[in-house]
């Protein structure tokens, strides 16, 4: 401190004591001395830096101690509260002096800021009183928010502490300011930037204020009465506010606020900037940030924080990370780019590639790598790769799993049930045709995938004609014969070397029932896998081709059989053969509607999610020119509208050209088409808008008919045709009920959102409403049983209304599939028990219990891949086509089309997770067990730290099950995981930086 | 909720012909009663937690996006009323019900459920019964040992106490907010910048912890020599939070049966989750608080029970999220240790007799609104050496004013402040002649 200074604050408490006046006093005799001392101190400095020492008489002081009294105002500004809750006191004194230190600022501005006489102040420390004048004007500006004078001075300051002015090269420095004022500065950037965007739209001629008049106000204004409030009138220019949000982004970096970073630069829309700043310490959080804010962001900037992730995780060579956003942005050549992209890192690319081929297969996008992977050179890396993404190794490595968790064992229907178990209300068993397909549909159920069974596919017995009862296809008559062969294509399922042959006997046979099991049998087992000879292709096409002529019934069911086996084999994985032999099928105007419906199905399981130009037309096309005989109440019409939907899966918008078309289809068909479009269109995105315009469907649709007017009397002709409408109606109306929870489960704020207008609709809606809901519940909680849902659906078990009662059981099934949940066997039990006497119930409870114990509990149908950032296209697909095919259980599951239970089958997956480890000098994998944790997934987004990303867990060695919402971590530093999440296969390495 | 099966579910059809075979009741859930939150279905759930708990554009859109879910939720509901009014069915049916029930209701306990629709029912006269649960009865929340409504002739079970709380619980809630506020406490910024900072802060900015990764305190204690404004800060603490504030002496928490006291504490806790955000202030924690030693009386070991439950309710098994625990007492050296480690107690605030600037102040705020006549030095009281607590110049601020009281005088003097604080000095050392230990 100089002496002059010490010499002014001697005189100070005088001064000071008379300028607080009546209205300070009180407040002051509460300060304690030390606050008063600060307090006084402070005083003298503002005097001095501004240049109006308080005694008139005294001298003007002298630049160097008006430049010390700044430098010590700079340093006191930034003294720290004493406790979280408090401003900091000095803070508090200098809000006082705002006003005058404004004045201060505005006079020596004008005055130039020469330097000029040994009393005015230099540039730089103008502009160091401006930075000053920012932090006071953070908490006490008196212009009001909109001033953004904070910001203003900030643009006045300096770089850093030694009053640079600041320039393109040199970002601000605002380490001594303290998050606090950067994260006021960050909320007046962003107020600014968002006037200068609605001053852009208007004139530019309003902005043309400029400081010299601010200053003359300053002239005017009073020197000793409190001066009117003195707005500092700036304009801002865009390049200095960017120039500003260069300056904050890396400080926030730096002081891991990764979010309040990206939460600026999405507000001025440069998110570009971000990959300056990213390095491998920080993009982690900064991406799982951006990820998990696009389900909320409206679009573009949805697509945006996407496609910055991809850049970022392509920046800091993480392909794997890479390759997921590629996915989840659907765009295949960002997907290759990033399998590509791995050769740069020589060692490890070819571990990297494995692994990024198991992430596209899991999300079933294995066939955009096919290419480049045939593309590659013949080696074994080659080989490893082509067998990854044909997924021909899956079944083994499901029964590999299954024999270390010792579940190889067959087990039967009986052994599900557990009979024993339920209380016997009488002899049961009626319906024993049912029943024996009950069995066949839960004994596939519970084998699926395992290659072995007790009850189906016995290699002693013969397919001839002259069976012996103990084969359980044989004991199911008619159409019941068709689902049970094809539970063989289930048991077998993935395995197609060693399923074909299991099929083949049947494949000759004479009754029509078999060959068409047999045929969707083949379709089933290729399910999910590719090979090089198609041989579902090759089986099923001569079954495809149709005669001229009646067919009789049998013949039929074996044509729609192989449609159906067509689309289930090759669901989301086009081919243009496939393609082609089911157009004509589709546009041929002599074809039933079952076939119709089956092959538009098909068409749509192929192409799930593409939008392919070909099939949308041709399904257009039937639409449009037999719109009038396929009303909405008949099955086929409903698959292949359902088709059509399939098509646009996750498109948004791109969907409304094909909504325009639609309206001009027949009436009758027109609102349920165009209700399924653009449920599936939307399906996983989370739109509320649409939401939004489902439950006003639903409302719509609930709203119970107009009472007709006195004497009006209607004819048995029209009384049909309201029922009719009512039908159709109600159709549409499960649609749109369903729409809910598949717009909203992409994330869980929706998600749980969505459980309670389920449960409005429950309360107010008619019955085709109120049948949706337990498959809406089911659909949000896809093989993730929640226990208060369970209640819910308990209670719905028994509901007056038996359809509604029969989706709630199935909605149980499915809600617990394959997790083997101990409660839903048992709620399961007890229905079996309480419907032992009505064989639909019975039969319904039945699959749900093969359900429950899909694949032995070894198996998922959640569609969410890579810890849900991901919904697989195909996965939803079958899903929603499943339900949509429940919406009239009688005419499909409980009547003849009960193969439709095999709509499940594309969504089936192991829940396994496999290490793998490249075998010693070979470009192959082997299954490498290591000890590993499982617990429960936590949501670290925006967390401070180092947070676990799992909790409870427990210790397991590979391979290990992993439940929706559970997570995986290798438990040893020994190994790297190459993938970003642990699940299905992950391919691991040795810690080169391991020591013991 | 509305769509209350009952029986009959898949044997609707059947109903034409007669005789035939008719599915059982639905089984239903006794016995255990449901937590709050699975008892009405999902309905009524509270919204679902958002994370980040930090301020971010991410929690505001996650926000933004339950308030359409809200709003649509409101539009929904709405149009469904309008389009199926059902007000008029519903005051039917609820008129049916009280029928039904007949009034009035005698009041008894569940003693054991027989089958879906039978119970055994105890009156406080003594004789159980064998009775008829009503259909209307909502069963899942019956459960043995809960207090229903019966019938007053045939004693069936008509209804659910459902309102379950101890009522010496509910006594404990402040609800009208006491007068005192910070304002009026002399001096103690330290004091009340930590509680601030302890207790209030949690509540109202939870952020800030999660920001920097910490878990913010979970209590404090107050300790000091009598009258240095312990209660009176807490007071100030309830005059200025919105949380649920509920206060309970020490003495409170013994009761007169084995057992009731540690039942108090873990109904005094639930409730204050329940009602959480919320502040529990316990006045005179020595009461039950005190260091365990062998004791073979059987009050002894109970109030050491007592207190065991109070350390579990702080920190136990099952962690408080947003309930806060101030405690005050006299005497923390009797307390026990494992009270006051860190985790349960996380602040221990002193509160030290009064220096002379805190005097001061503690004068200006008493003699704030008296008139006193000019001759008044207050200078002279507040530097005396004499130990002067807060209560005790409070004392002797309304001594002088009763004195000038008694006189008819509306102005209090000197004199009259001289002559307080010497009865109140004197009344403080009762007993002990003056100057015989100094």
């Amino acid at each position: 401190m100089t002496s002059t200074e010490k010499g002014k604050e001697n005189e100070k408490p005088a001064a000071a004591g008379k300028k607080a006046g009546k209205k300070g006093q009180k407040e002051e005799s509460t300060l304690s001395e030390e606050d008063l001392e600060l307090q006084q101190h402070l005083d003298s400095l503002v005097g001095t830096a501004i240049g109006e020492p308080k005694y008139e008489t005294a001298p003007v002081p002298k630049q160097s101690a008006r430049r010390d009294a700044i430098e010590e105002l700079r340093k006191d500004v930034r003294m720290a509260s004493e406790t979280v809750a408090a401003i900091p006191k000095a803070l508090k004194f200098l809000g006082r002096h705002y006003a005058r230190l404004k004045h201060g600022y505005f006079k020596e501005k004008e005055s130039g800021g020469s330097g000029l006489g040994d009393t005015s102040l230099t540039a730089e420390d103008l502009r160091m009183l401006a930075d000053v004048l920012s932090v006071v004007a953070m908490a006490y500006s008196d212009a009001g928010e909109e001033a953004c004078e904070s910001l203003k001075f900030r643009l006045e300051g300096s770089a850093n502490a030694a009053g640079d002015l600041p320039t393109r090269d040199t970002l601000i420095d605002l380490d001594p300011w303290g998050q606090e004022y950067a994260r006021s500065l960050m909320g007046e950037v962003t107020r600014a930037w968002h006037a200068l965007d609605g001053g852009d739209k208007e004139t530019e001629a309003t902005k043309v204020e400029d400081q010299g008049g601010d200053a003359k106000m300053a002239d005017a204004a009073e020197e000793d009465s409190k001066p009117p409030v003195l707005e500092f009138k700036r304009a801002i220019e865009r390049g200095e506010l960017e120039h500003l949000v260069d300056s904050i982004v890396p400080f926030q970096l730096k002081h891991s606020c990764e979010p309040d970073a990206v939460d600026l630069l999405l507000e001025v829309e440069h998110l570009e900037k971000l990959d300056r700043h990213i390095d491998e310490h920080n993009y982690g959080r900064v991406c799982l940030y951006l990820l998990s804010s696009c389900h909320f962001l409206p679009p573009p900037e949805d697509r945006i924080v996407l496609e910055c992730a991809y850049k970022l995780y392509t920046q800091v060579k993480q392909y794997p990370d890479a390759s997921i956003v590629a996915i989840k942005l659907g765009d295949s050549q960002r997907l290759r780019d990033s399998f590509l992209a791995c050769d740069a890192l020589k060692e490890d690319s070819f571990l990297l590639k494995c692994q990024i081929a198991y992430i596209a297969v899991g999300a079933n996008h294995g066939a955009d790598l096919t290419q480049i992977i045939e593309d590659m050179e013949d080696g074994d890396a080659k080989e490893t790769l082509e067998e990854i993404v044909s997924n021909a190794k899956l079944s083994d490595h499901f029964i590999g799993v299954a024999r270390d968790l010792d579940v190889v064992e067959a087990k039967t229907p009986e052994d599900v049930f557990k009979q024993h178990l339920v209380e016997s209300r009488g002899a049961g068993a009626i319906d024993t045709a049912r029943q024996h397909l009950a069995n066949a549909f839960v004994n596939g159920f519970v084998n699926a995938g395992f290659c072995k069974d007790k009850l189906v596919c016995d290699p002693e017995e013969d397919a001839g004609e002259n069976v012996s009862k103990s084969n359980l296809i044989f004991k199911n008559k008619d159409h019941g014969k068709i689902s049970a062969t094809a539970s063989i294509g289930l048991i077998s399922l993935w395995d197609v070397d060693g399923g074909l042959p299991m099929v083949d006997k049947y494949l000759y046979s004479k009754d029509m029932n078999i060959l068409a099991g047999a045929l969707l049998a083949v379709g089933i087992t290729c399910a999910g896998t590719q090979s090089d000879c198609d041989p579902a292709l090759a089986l099923l096409a001569e079954h495809i081709t149709f005669d001229e002529g009646e067919m009789s019934p049998g013949i039929l069911a074996t044509k729609i059989a192989s449609i159906m086996g067509l689309g289930l084999a090759y669901a989301g994985n086009p081919r243009p053969a496939v393609t082609e032999l089911l157009v004509p099928i589709i546009t041929d105007d002599t074809h039933n509607s079952d076939v119709v419906g089956a092959a538009g199905l098909s068409l749509g399981l192929i192409h799930a999610g593409t939008a392919d130009d070909e099939a949308v037309q041709t399904l257009l096309q039937v639409l449009m020119m037999r719109g009038s005989e396929l009303p909405a109440h008949k099955l086929g019409a409903r698959l292949l509208c359902v088709g059509l939907g399939l098509l646009f899966v996750g498109k948004g918008d791109e969907a409304d050209a094909v909504l325009e078309v639609i309206k001009t289809v027949d009436k009758d068909l027109a609102q349920y088409c165009a209700c399924i479009v653009e449920t599936m269109a939307y399906a996983g995105t989370g739109n509320v808008l649409k939401v939004q315009q489902m439950l006003a469907m639903v409302c719509k649709l609930c709203e119970p008919p107009a009472p007709k007017a006195e004497g009006e009397k209607t004819t048995k002709e029209e009384e049909k045709k309201e029922k009719l409408q009512d039908q159709i109606d109600g159709e549409t109306n499960f649609v749109s009920v369903l729409a809910i929870a598949l717009i909203a489960m992409a994330e869980d704020v929706g998600a749980e959102m969505a459980h309670r207008n389920l449960e409005h609709i429950l309360q107010f809606g008619n019955k085709a409403a109120r049948k949706a809901v337990p498959l809406a519940y089911a659909l949000l909680h896809m093989s993730n049983p929640e226990v208060a849902l369970l209640d819910t659906l308990g209670r719905l078990t028994h509901d007056s209304e038996q359809e509604v009662a029969h989706n709630a059981i199935l909605a149980l099934g499915l809600m617990g599939a394959g997790t083997n949940h101990a409660r839903i066997a048992s709620m399961l039990r007890a229905l079996s028990g309480f419907y032992c006497k009505d064989s639909q119930s019975l039969f319904i409870v039945r699959c749900s219990q093969g359900l429950l114990h899909l694949g032995k509990g070894l198996m998922t149908l959640a569609p969410g891949r890579a810890d849900r950032t991901l919904l697989s296209q195909v996965a939803l697909s079958s899903l929603a086509s499943f339900m949509f095919a429940c919406s009239d259980m009688k005419d499909s599951i409980l009547g003849t089309g009960h193969y439709l239970l095999y709509l499940l089958v594309p969504a089936m997956r192991p829940r396994f997770v496999v290490t793998l480890q490249q075998e010693e000098g070979k470009d192959q994998l082997k299954h490498k067990p290591v000890s590993c944790h499982v617990g429960q997934a936590v949501d670290t987004v925006g967390q401070a730290g180092k947070p676990k990303t799992i909790t409870g867990f427990q210790t397991h060695n590979t391979p290990v099950l992993l439940g929706v919402g559970e997570r995986m971590e290798l438990a040893t530093e020994k190994y790297i995981s190459m993938s970003p999440v642990n699940e299905s296969f992950v391919v691991i390495k040795d810690n080169p930086d391991y020591q013991e | 909720m509305g769509q209350n099966q009952s029986t009959g579910g898949g044997g609707g059809k059947k109903e034409g012909k007669k005789k035939k075979w008719e599915p059982p009741a639905a089984p239903t859930r006794v016995g255990k009663k449901q937590r709050k939150k699975g008892a009405q279905g999902l309905l009524g759930n509270k919204l679902p937690s958002v994370t980040p708990t930090a301020k971010c554009k991410l929690r505001h859109l996650k926000l933004e996006r339950i308030k359409d879910w809200l709003l649509m939720e409101e539009e929904f509901v709405s149009n469904m009323q309008r389009a199926k009014p059902q007000e008029e069915r519903q005051e039917e049916e609820r008129n049916k019900v009280d029928e039904l029930r007949g009034s009035p209701m005698s009041i008894g306990t569940l003693e054991e459920i027989i089958d879906d629709n039978h119970a055994i029912v105890s009156s406080s006269v003594g004789p159980e019964y064998y009775v008829n649960i009503m259909s209307f009865v909502d069963k899942s929340q019956l459960e043995p040992g809960c207090s229903i409504l019966m019938h007053n002739k045939v004693l069936s079970v008509v209804g659910i106490m459902n309102d379950d709380t101890d009522p010496l619980v509910s006594v404990m809630k402040v609800d009208k907010a006491p007068l005192e506020s910070y304002a009026d406490v002399g001096g103690l910024e330290k004091q009340i910048m930590e509680i601030k900072e302890a207790v209030e802060l949690p509540l109202t900015h939870p952020e800030l912890y999660e920001d920097i990764g910490i878990k913010p305190p979970k209590g404090v204690i107050l300790y000091g020599e009598p009258g240095t404004g312990k209660t009176l800060l807490a007071k100030a603490v309830a005059n200025s939070t919105s949380a649920t504030f509920l206060r309970v002496v020490g003495s409170e928490l013994i009761q007169k049966y084995l057992g009731d006291g540690p039942k108090l504490v873990r109904e005094l806790f639930r409730v204050a989750e329940e009602m959480s955000p919320s502040i529990v202030f316990i006045d005179e924690i020595d009461a039950v608080g005190t260091k365990r030693y062998d004791s073979t009386s059987g009050g002894e070991r109970e109030i050491q029970r007592t207190m065991l439950e109070l350390l579990n309710q702080m920190d136990g098994f099952d962690a408080l999220s947003e309930v806060k625990v101030i405690m005050a007492t006299n005497r923390i050296e009797s307390l026990d240790p494992a009270l006051l480690r860190p985790g349960r107690i996380d602040r221990k605030i002193e509160f030290p007799l009064p220096d002379a600037k805190t005097k001061r102040r503690i004068f200006q705020i008493h003699t704030g609104r008296m008139t006193l006549s000019d001759d008044v030095n207050l200078e002279e009281f507040v530097m005396a050496k004499d130990e002067l607590s807060g209560a005790d110049i409070k004392a002797v601020c309304t001594e002088a004013g009763l004195l000038a009281l008694r006189e008819r005088r509306m102005k209090v003097t000197h004199a009259d402040f001289k002559k307080a604080k010497e009865k109140v000095l004197y009344k403080k050392k009762e007993g002990v002649p003056e100057g015989l230990y100094m």
